[in-house]
């Protein structure tokens, strides 16, 4: 047998283990040791146990601010080389967290990372919502309360929807695959302009299948819009960040996802009273134009008369538009007065909220906390009356 | 031909009120679009009060399963 040059023989090993599914895509647990930075700024180290130790190099780009310490142990992600020039084996790690952080951690941060380097979280990806949705898709649990809740927001808020529901497991190790499924059906209906992915809040945090990447990039994918309504507490899922519009629960996805039917009705309202104002203006300007020039036009010139005949003609079906509009707006005005009621502030007071207005020279209601600043005096208005308090 | 949606209606109803708002046109033709606003206005008021959630279910690889964190089961839909 010819001898074989060693250089082939470093890179035949190099691609062997470069070929391996496993070995390049792995997370390994190690203290480290020998750690440096290189002029260039990659940091070189090495990662051992009880029993043995790995040259480790984490390149520049990756984690660019971060730094190894000696005597850490972390865990890290990456996949094992051979570097040729010296002959060794080498751990390219591209993340690490330290082992405090547990594996699932470090797994959700590192995947968070590189989703974020490839853009799908950017806002300028983010697409708006239709004006007035026609249909809607639904991915979440086919028995969950999820369902129900944005059953009972859409039709009180905007019944001119078709909800189409995508039935899907939302938790449970089979969940991840089930949703993307769900998404992928609904994505072959050509008549949906939005989707929504819920899931109701409940007694389980377990979020895994939010934030799978195929679900993630699944749901960055998707020909329309997306709004997330996923039931949690504390943490923002992956595919929170990846939809168009996030929002915390699933009625409140529902809401995200339409107008109000009343406040549509309202404007519609407003559109009609302008119009209808305009054509009065526009009668009576004419009529004393008319007038105008029939008092300087003494003799017999036809065309007053009949500009006068057909201006009272125009006049007379404005008066029957109008009042088949006034009919209609006395019936819009009492079916709203009961949502109307709804609005009050006094009703939203009574259920235990309150209204803060800074006091002083710019007297004004409080938004968002820097409205306000040490040692303002503010007036709390509360159900039954009114209280002052000083910021602290 | 198929029904115009309720965004083309509000687009049109639009276009009238603003064509009315700028002025500057023929009393009698005036008159015609306010006319033709109203009768989108009447279009529109009938879509909203007259619309009722449809719900439609896809079938899908999922067994009937029960999540127990979920809360309870809707009622099954009427008419699908």
């Amino acid at each position: 047998m010819e001898p074989i040059r060693i250089s082939a023989l470093v890179h035949l090993l190099k691609d062997i283990l470069e070929a391996s599914e496993v070995l390049s895509d792995l997370w390994v647990l190690g203290e480290v040791s020998n750690a440096s930075r290189s002029r260039l700024g990659h940091r070189y180290f090495t990662l051992k146990d009880d029993d043995g130790l790995l040259r480790s190099v984490l390149f520049r780009d990756d984690m660019p601010g971060s730094m190894v310490t000696d005597g850490e142990r972390i865990l890290a992600h990456g996949r094992v080389t051979v570097y040729p020039q010296r002959g060794e084996l080498q751990f390219v790690c591209d993340f690490f967290r330290p082992e405090g952080v547990g594996l699932q951690a470090a797994r959700f941060e590192q995947l968070h990372a590189r989703l974020e380097a490839e853009g799908l979280f950017e806002l300028s990806r983010k697409r708006a919502l239709p004006a007035y949705p026609r249909r809607i898709g639904l991915v979440t649990s086919p028995t969950g309360a999820a369902l129900q809740d944005v059953r009972n927001v859409l039709a009180q808020r905007w019944p001119l929807t078709e909800l189409v529901l995508s039935p899907a497991l939302v938790q449970g190790e089979q969940a991840a695959a089930s949703v993307v499924d769900a998404l992928r059906t609904l994505a072959e209906d050509p008549a949906l302009d939005l989707a929504i992915v819920a899931r109701g809040g409940g007694g389980s945090e377990d979020l895994s299948a939010f934030n799978d990447e195929a679900v993630v990039r699944t749901i960055f994918g998707f020909p329309i819009p997306v709004v997330t309504g996923i039931g949690h507490e504390t943490d923002t899922s992956l595919a929170d960040l990846a939809a168009d519009v996030r929002a915390p629960t699933p009625s409140a996805a529902a809401q995200r996802a339409t107008p109000d039917a009343t406040e549509v009705a309202a404007q519609i309202r407003a559109l009609d009273s302008a119009m209808a104002a305009r054509a009065r203006a526009g009668i009576a300007a004419r009529t004393a134009q008319l007038q105008a020039a029939g008092a300087r036009v003494r003799h017999a010139a036809p065309s007053p008369r009949r500009g006068a005949e057909r201006v009272a003609a125009l006049s007379a079906r404005v008066q029957i538009a109008l009042e088949t509009r006034l009919a209609a707006e006395r019936a819009a005005v009492e079916r709203t007065d009961a949502q109307l009621a709804a609005l009050d502030p006094a009703n939203t007071l009574a259920r235990g909220y309150a209204i803060v207005e800074r006091l002083g020279k710019r007297r004004r209601v409080v938004r968002r906390v820097k409205d306000v600043k040490g040692g303002n005096r503010v007036a709390v208005a509360v159900g039954d009356g009114a209280f002052w308090a000083e910021v602290s | 031909m198929a029904e115009p949606s309720f965004e083309e209606l509000v687009a049109q109803l639009e276009e009238r009120a603003k064509k009315l708002e700028a002025g500057n046109i023929p009393l009698e033709e005036s008159i015609g679009i306010y006319e033709e606003g109203a009768a989108l206005v009447d279009k529109l008021r009938g879509l909203l009060d007259s619309a009722e959630l449809r719900v439609q279910r896809l079938q899908g690889r999922i067994q009937d399963e029960r999540t127990p964190n979920d809360g309870p089961s809707p009622p099954p839909d009427a008419g699908n």
